[in-house]
């Protein structure tokens, strides 16, 4: 006989099999499967509409990067082609425009044959109304906004001159894609080729010009690529993305995919509870096992290589349904949403497959393999002694792996260190109190003076306190995922959508001069148009930080751009409606800054500033913080001066106002009484905005489907673990003459109890959790929904009803003869 | 009585205890087995007796090394068993030692044939599967190899676990109360394979009973009273009497 290394493998193997075919690992499988399929599902799903909301985001910018500089982009260009990257090139600058007798200053954009690399432009040419268009003007043609035809008195077909130059306008440009800033753009656009900027002969090495290179590409690591540019561009030259173009819709887009990973999160946390039960059932059976096998020689080493192969198994015997369950699912998710909201969802890529792969092992092993391997440690004297066992795995060796995994989970989903840290805190902080809760709530039922089936019903949960008050913290966990994501996600998607009600101003005006503001004003109130305010607005530059020069070459990207472009300050001692001061004093006699901006300039308070406004400084300390709702809507600055520094500055005013659908006339009454004004018609904008927030919930009712089959795992979890001994008592009564029906009462006393302090515990901690969240993480108020203890209650009596009938058959199906001696 | 007989206090004893003790805190100091002697000799069958609660199980267990003393010495086939850690004891009972118990402790998710060949894979066999088959077919299995456990009678997993205690070649077997779970009739067909397998493969066994018919089959034995080891003698005609049907310790 040879005798080599027990093939530990061989052996995890077998047992794994009849596990899985007598039920006992059912449980765990079940879990993992629900783990895998809700990330897997969510992966592939939030990947595709992650997808479809970046190309459209992609359309602000008409590209996937865009990088603007006074100076040409050519070496920029080469080097993005170098990457595989699509390029277009753009120029911008404003000019004058002369129509016979008539002149006008227009915003002038030359694009070229490849523009827009995302979006389309709209434009009515007169033949078939506005239509959509995938390229820009062809050489010798100008496509002029319907504003600035109406100023210059001219139609279709007709000619301007554009410098030295005469094109002729062949269609009225209604939309272009890359809009902008709207305050950069004061003037109506007028779009031709770039072909034809050298006729003009407006462009010379000392005139204004705004270069722009945009970039794009349809590879799978289009990020990667843009990351390589933006690691190889000067640090005075920044590449925007799409996410970044648009503050309103960067907070939307950053909302929805909060709001999905959570959801997903929460799936992959209750499939967590339920192994963390299932394992410990699982290891108290396993430990007769494991005692023969160590009493038959095999040494601690092997029997943990048994168990962890066997996890490694189970694991992957999870994923690999798992991830075809999550891949079912997300097509049939896309196809509703594609029918639903009539968008293209891309493909998915492969990422959520190794995903879906390395939950089951973190989940495996973070939560589950603790238990196992303590049976490692199983005696061998319990082959004889019963009472001897395996140790307890220690507290912190438990505590540490749950976290470990639970972290990791969460990062795996949200990528996002302030939701973990937040639903950390929150399920550490619950997990406690329910214990706690739980086992006092326990002990004052052991003292109930109840009697006959009563007292039976109540005594199984009172006589094992901590093991009771494990299973009602599960359940309250399971219940509290199910309350926030079902209540408590309806509140804080309706507060979202209040933030941006459908009267949110859609129009903003720009370029109004100081008598004008008391005569538009009126004007406005006169048509029922109500504005967001008139507030002053002076073009300044930033000169000098703390008495010195600025040395601009510090700042990099982003903070670079902020810091050298043109600033727009406003005055006045009323705070704007949506701001709130978060540091320091307003209006006090200095400046207040938007608080992000000040971070990423490294401002703080006390800091003194130097603006250059019109030749003159204009110089002050920062006295306050504030934060803006940057997607209000309404004129917002980053920088708010007090009164008496630019109050003898001239300065031109900007409102913004709501125009119902159908009233775009106004906008041409109001030009007419006052044509120096600019208007932007932003509605496009919130109407992205609306559409993603209704993906949003949309698809995170979707994403909750897993929660609750992840909820049904943790109910099988918990009260399977107590089944057998459930039937072996159920047998002992009826050996000693109880009736079935009585047996049906206890359980039904005993879940009911279950249920309602389950449910009392849920809806507190969804409470707690939500109002949480919303501050903290979606940045919306805070509200208590005082439904939620109903509904609680309510989910706590249906978990009694769906469970009693079940459990009641199955413990008195058997005979009771039969039973005792199982 | 068996034919095998005691080789004699000449011959190096396989099994030898000296003053073992084993007290425990439960939570008050309990002694179960105080200052035990004795030693077991290649060959020979020797039943512990005594009631139930005496400590034959503890003692059992000591003497296999599931447990380790609170003092006292113990050598199993030439090695100190409180030397080693467990590691070392599973080592040693992988080589040396074999078990049959009351409840039969079969795994329940393995079948007969992988239930025999447990401690051959456990130890790094190749042939364990080969070999499995010849020990169920040596106790009258042989066309039961993939019934699982809870397909089989009380007395068939008794006689699969028997494969399993032989098919390792022990140098001695440790056999806990092996008809406490078994109808009389049964009891005694599996005791009557028990012995004849001892016979055949040449094993020392330990049986732990109080069942005096049980007992009268081995040379020789031991009285566990309260803790305490004295040397007691088999008494033939208890063979005649019906055996009955002990509950254990």
């Amino acid at each position: 006989m040879t005798a080599t290394r027990p093939n530990t493998w061989r052996l995890a193997w077998q047992g794994l099999i009849r596990e899985v075919q007598n039920g006992l690992l059912t449980p765990m499988l079940l879990a993992l499967l629900v783990a895998v399929s809700a990330v897997t599902a969510v992966g592939f799903f939030v990947d595709r509409v992650d997808g479809a909301m970046r190309a459209q985001a992609a359309e602000f910018l008409a590209a996937d990067g865009r990088v603007e500089s006074p100076d040409p982009l050519g070496e920029q260009t080469e080097q993005a082609r170098a990457l595989d990257l699509t390029t277009s090139q753009q120029l911008t600058f404003p000019t004058v425009v002369v129509a016979g007798e008539q002149t006008l200053l227009v915003g002038l954009k030359a694009v070229d044959d490849a523009y827009p690399l995302r979006g389309t432009l709209g434009i009515d040419n007169g033949q078939h109304g506005t239509s959509t268009i995938a390229h820009g003007p062809p050489p010798g043609e100008a496509w002029l906004a319907r504003r600035a035809m109406l100023s210059l008195g001219i139609g279709l077909g007709e000619t301007i001159e554009v410098g030295q130059t005469r094109l002729t306008v062949s269609a009225i440009l209604e939309r272009e894609p890359d809009v902008g800033n709207v305050f950069s753009q004061a003037a109506p656009r007028l779009m031709i080729h770039v072909d034809d900027i050298e006729a003009t002969g407006l462009v010379t090495e000392t005139s204004r010009v705004e270069h722009a290179l945009l970039v794009a590409s349809d590879a799978e690591d289009r990020g990667r690529q843009l990351d390589r540019l933006e690691k190889q561009l000067d640090s005075s030259l920044n590449l925007e993305r799409p996410e970044s173009s648009q503050p309103a819709f960067q907070i939307a887009f950053d909302r929805a995919s909060r709001f999905l990973g959570l959801a997903a999160v929460v799936a992959v946390l209750l499939a967590g509870a339920a192994l963390v039960i299932a394992a410990r059932h699982y290891n108290r059976v396993q430990q007769d096992a494991a005692a023969l096998m160590r009493a038959l020689g095999a040494s601690s080493q092997v029997i943990g290589r048994i168990y962890r192969s066997r996890l490694l198994m189970l694991a992957l015997l999870a994923a690999i349904p798992g991830i075809a369950i999550g891949a079912v699912t997300q097509l049939l998710l896309a196809d509703l949403m594609a029918t639903m909201l009539d968008v293209d969802l891309p493909a998915p890529g492969l990422a959520p497959v190794g995903m879906g792969l390395a939950v089951a092992l973190v989940a495996l092993f973070g939560f589950a393999l603790p238990s196992l391997i303590q049976l490692k440690h199983t005696p061998p004297l319990r082959v004889l002694n019963h009472l001897a066992s395996a140790p307890s795995p220690a507290s912190a060796l438990l505590f540490g792996a749950g976290v470990g995994a639970i972290a990791l989970l969460i990062w795996f989903q949200a990528r996002d260190t302030r939701l973990t840290l937040y639903v950390l805190a929150g399920l550490g902080a619950s997990v406690i109190v329910f214990l706690a809760v739980a086992a006092g709530l326990v002990t004052l039922l052991r003292r109930w003076p109840a009697r006959g089936v009563a007292r039976f019903g109540l005594a199984r949960m009172a006589r094992a306190r901590w093991v009771s008050a494990t299973q009602i913290a599960a359940l309250a966990l399971g219940v509290t995922a199910v309350l926030l994501l079902s209540v408590v996600r309806n509140d804080l998607i309706g507060a979202w959508e209040r933030q941006i009600p459908t009267d949110a101003p859609n129009v903003f005006a720009i370029n109004i001069q100081p008598d004008e503001v008391e005569p538009l004003q009126s004007f406005l109130a006169a048509n029922d148009v109500e504005n967001a305010g008139l507030y002053p607005m002076i073009r300044a530059r930033w000169s000098e930080l703390n008495g010195n020069p600025v040395d601009f070459d510090q700042y990099e990207g982003r903070a670079h751009n902020l810091a050298t472009r043109e600033f727009n300050l406003s005055y006045g001692d009323a705070l704007p409606g949506d701001n709130k001061v978060v540091k320091g004093e307003f209006p006090a006699n200095g400046f207040s800054v938007e608080r992000e901006f000040a971070e990423t300039l490294g401002w703080s308070i006390g800091d003194a500033l130097t603006f250059r406004v019109n030749g003159r400084p204009v110089a002050a300390e920062i006295t306050s913080l504030r934060t803006v709702e940057w997607d209000s809507m309404r004129p917002n600055f980053f920088v708010i001066a007090a009164p008496q520094l630019l109050e003898d500055t001239a300065a031109q005013y900007v409102t913004s106002f709501y125009l119902e659908e159908g009233r775009e006339g106004f906008q041409v009454e109001l030009l007419r009484e006052f044509p120096t004004l600019t208007l932007f018609d932003v509605s496009r904008i919130l109407e992205e905005v609306r559409t993603l927030i209704a993906r949003a919930s949309q698809a995170v009712e979707y994403v909750f489907a897993f929660t609750v089959a992840a909820g049904l795992v943790v109910l099988l979890a918990a009260f399977g673990a107590s089944e057998r001994q459930r039937i072996h008592d159920a047998a002992v009564l009826r050996v000693m003459g109880a009736s079935r029906g009585m047996i049906f009462r206890a359980l039904w006393i005993e879940f009911l109890a279950m249920g309602l302090l389950v449910g009392l515990l849920a809806a507190g901690a969804a409470m707690g959790v939500g109002m949480l969240l919303s501050t903290q993480v979606f940045d919306l108020p805070a509200a208590a929904n005082p439904w939620l203890l109903l509904w609680g209650l309510a989910a706590g009596t249906l978990l009694a009803v769906l469970v009693t009938p079940l459990l009641g058959r199955r413990m008195t199906r058997v005979a009771p003869a039969k039973a005792l001696r199982s | 009585m068996s034919s095998s007989k005691p080789l004699g206090n000449q011959a190096r004893p396989v099994l030898s205890i000296d003053r073992v003790t084993q007290t425990v805190r439960t939570p008050e100091p309990l002694t179960i087995v105080h200052e035990a002697s004795l030693q077991i000799f290649p060959g020979e069958a020797v039943a512990l007796v005594g009631p139930s609660g005496a400590g034959k199980s503890t003692l059992l267990a000591l003497m296999a090394g599931l447990d380790t003393p609170t003092s006292g010495h113990i050598e199993l086939d030439g090695t100190s068993l409180e030397t080693l850690d467990e590691d070392g004891r599973a080592a040693v009972r992988a080589g040396k030692v074999g078990f049959v118990f009351q409840s039969f402790q079969l795994i329940d998710g393995l079948n007969a044939l992988e239930n025999v060949a447990l401690p051959l894979e456990l130890a790094g066999q190749r042939d364990a599967e080969r070999r499995a088959r010849e020990a169920l077919a040596e106790v009258g299995l042989g066309e039961r190899l993939r019934h699982m456990p809870r397909q089989l009678s009380g007395g068939e997993q008794q006689r699969v676990a028997l494969a399993r205690a032989f098919v390792g070649e022990p140098a001695i077997l440790f056999a806990d109360e092996p008809t406490g779970s078994l109808d009389t009739a049964t009891g005694e067909h599996v005791i009557d394979l028990l012995f004849r397998l001892r016979e055949r493969h040449h094993t020392t066994l330990v049986l732990v009973t109080h069942d005096p018919a049980l007992a009268a089959r081995c040379d020789r034995g031991f009285q566990v009273q309260a803790g305490r080891v004295s040397d007691w003698q088999p008494d033939p005609a208890a063979l005649q009497s019906p055996a009955t049907t002990p509950s254990g310790t």
